[in-house]
């Protein structure tokens, strides 16, 4: 039968969108599909709403982003908030609810933990049926990502997956993919295609060129990159992309004006995976998205202020695999990019790092398993998730619980799949129940009998 | 000596758990688990 397909994702930032694409063109040409529909989610919402979760965000990234990195913390803990969605979610989602309904998806991708919890919760209601799969989009896990029900989880990495195995969570049900990116950008360019861009952009053969992702890092702090690259000492070719923010293009042109045999300033391109596959340094904020493109392009990153929380995070990551250095001074961009440059056997280190932990393929090899993929749902009772948070903020794991909470996964004795998880009291319980009408001599069925 | 590592759940022990007033998300969680079958047996592990 050929499956309906939904992917949802939210538009604060551009990552979540950019991987719901990649997700949406994996899919192309495939057998068995009926229909693909991509959902930006916050476009079925309220004006007031879709400003707050995204303005209101990027506006406190701005202006207080120790805030946003206390908020990160708060929540990071699974089921912190409880594992479906809050009232002023819930009121402020009915036309998704709607969209997402009148689709009557197969299967249901998330790029984003909002729709991933609205769709989680549609399914607890037992008023709707579908298969979910969640698709994190930074390297680490955070836990709002984490709801009561879902099909399939899919990381960043392996450690992400092996700190959910931690907290319980069955390894079943969970695949250390990658982050969904285009899967062009894993190959390289042939040698005409490569002098055809270098060509393009004015790029010179043996001469460095640095990618510098003005629009993600924005406004005054972009124009400060662009001021430091501009001093550094060594010869170097730099493509400055301002994204749709055509006042910051400007400026920027300002700034660099008299120095166009180095600079090249772009607003919105539809090329950066070209960019990327003959750049020899990437220089902006560590996002999910914008990182794991680097990294299957083989593109080492300079890391600018990244936000606190997930970018930290992402930053963390990439420092430790040794794709990535990080600018923690305004002052020092250029020169930290200046020492960089006079090692080119370090260079060649990082990128070579940079295409060992890409993973080009992630949209494809996560939209085939989820295609291949027929098991039920996960179901996750409230007890246990307590028990996961519990396990969560007190850094120790589930097994260590006191024993009435520890965690129990009952696995299906037909496929030998992990399909609910509830603690050791709420085993008890049924078990008793159940024995009850044993005892009343209604049992006795062979354990792994089915009935319908 | 009881046996956990396998447990059956059936919709009429469910009944009885209701009748019980047991947690409701714990009866929801296991009734959304059952799905379209009246009884079903499970491993335990962890």
């Amino acid at each position: 039968m050929d499956r309906r397909i939904l992917i949802l994702s939210a538009s604060v930032g551009s990552g979540h969108t950019i991987a719901a694409r990649a997700l949406e063109e994996s899919l192309r040409n495939r057998l068995g599909i009926e229909r693909v529909r991509t959902l930006d989610v916050l476009e079925t919402t309220p004006e007031l709403y879709r400003t707050f979760y995204d303005d209101a965000y990027f506006g406190l990234v701005e202006a207080v982003p120790w805030l946003v990195g206390w908020g990160y913390d708060a929540n990071n803990p699974p089921f912190k908030l409880g594992g479906s969605i809050s009232l002023w979610d819930r009121i402020n989602t009915t036309s998704t609810v709607r969209s997402i309904r009148e689709f009557r998806p197969d299967i249901v991708l998330c790029t984003h933990f909002l729709p991933a919890r609205l769709v989680s919760l549609m399914l607890t209601r037992g008023s709707f049926s579908t298969r979910l799969a969640v698709i994190t989009t930074d390297y680490d896990f955070q836990g709002l990502w984490l709801s009561n029900t879902f099909n399939h989880f899919y990381t960043a990495r392996e450690e992400t997956r092996a700190h959910l195995i931690g907290l319980g969570l069955p390894a079943d049900r969970l695949t250390a993919s990658g982050i969904p990116v285009r899967a062009e950008l894993g190959r390289p360019l042939d040698d005409d295609a490569r002098a055809a861009v270098r060509a393009r952009y004015g790029l010179e053969d043996g001469v460095p060129t640095l990618l510098i992702s003005a629009g993600a890092a924005g406004g005054g702090y972009a124009l400060g990159i662009v001021r430091q690259v501009r001093e550094l000492t060594a010869d170097f070719r730099a493509v400055v992309v301002c994204g749709r923010n055509a006042q910051l293009e400007h400026a920027v042109r300002q700034l660099v004006d008299g120095h166009d045999r180095r600079f090249r300033v772009l607003g919105y391109t539809t090329e950066m995976p070209e960019l990327m596959r003959v750049a020899d340094l990437f220089v902006g904020k560590p996002g999910g998205l914008s990182a794991s493109e680097a990294m299957a392009a083989g593109l080492p990153m300079v890391l600018i202020k990244p936000i606190p929380g997930q970018e930290e995070r992402n930053s963390d990551f990439l420092l430790e695999e040794g794709a990535a250095i990080r600018c923690n001074y305004d002052t020092t961009v250029g020169w930290k990019i200046d020492r960089l440059l006079a090692e080119p056997g370090r260079l060649a280190a990082m990128a070579e790092h940079a295409r060992r932990i890409g993973r080009p393929h992630a949209a494809g090899e996560i939209t085939s398993a989820v295609l291949a993929d027929t098991r039920e749902q996960l179901w996750i009772s409230h007890a246990a998730q307590r028990s996961i948070l519990a396990s969560s903020e007190r850094g120790i794991a589930p097994s260590d619980l006191q024993a009435d909470r520890r965690i129990r996964t009952l696995v299906d004795t037909g496929t030998g799949r992990s399909v609910g998880l509830i603690t050791e009291a709420q085993r008890r319980t049924v078990a008793k129940g159940q024995r009850r009408q044993v005892d009343l001599g209604r049992g006795g069925r062979h354990p792994a009998h089915r009935e319908h | 000596m009881e046996d956990d590592t396998r447990l059956t759940v059936s919709t009429e022990a469910l009944s009885r758990l209701r009748r019980r007033r047991i947690d409701p998300f714990l009866l929801l969680t296991l009734r959304n688990i059952l799905g379209p079958y009246t009884e079903l047996t499970f491993d335990v592990r962890g």
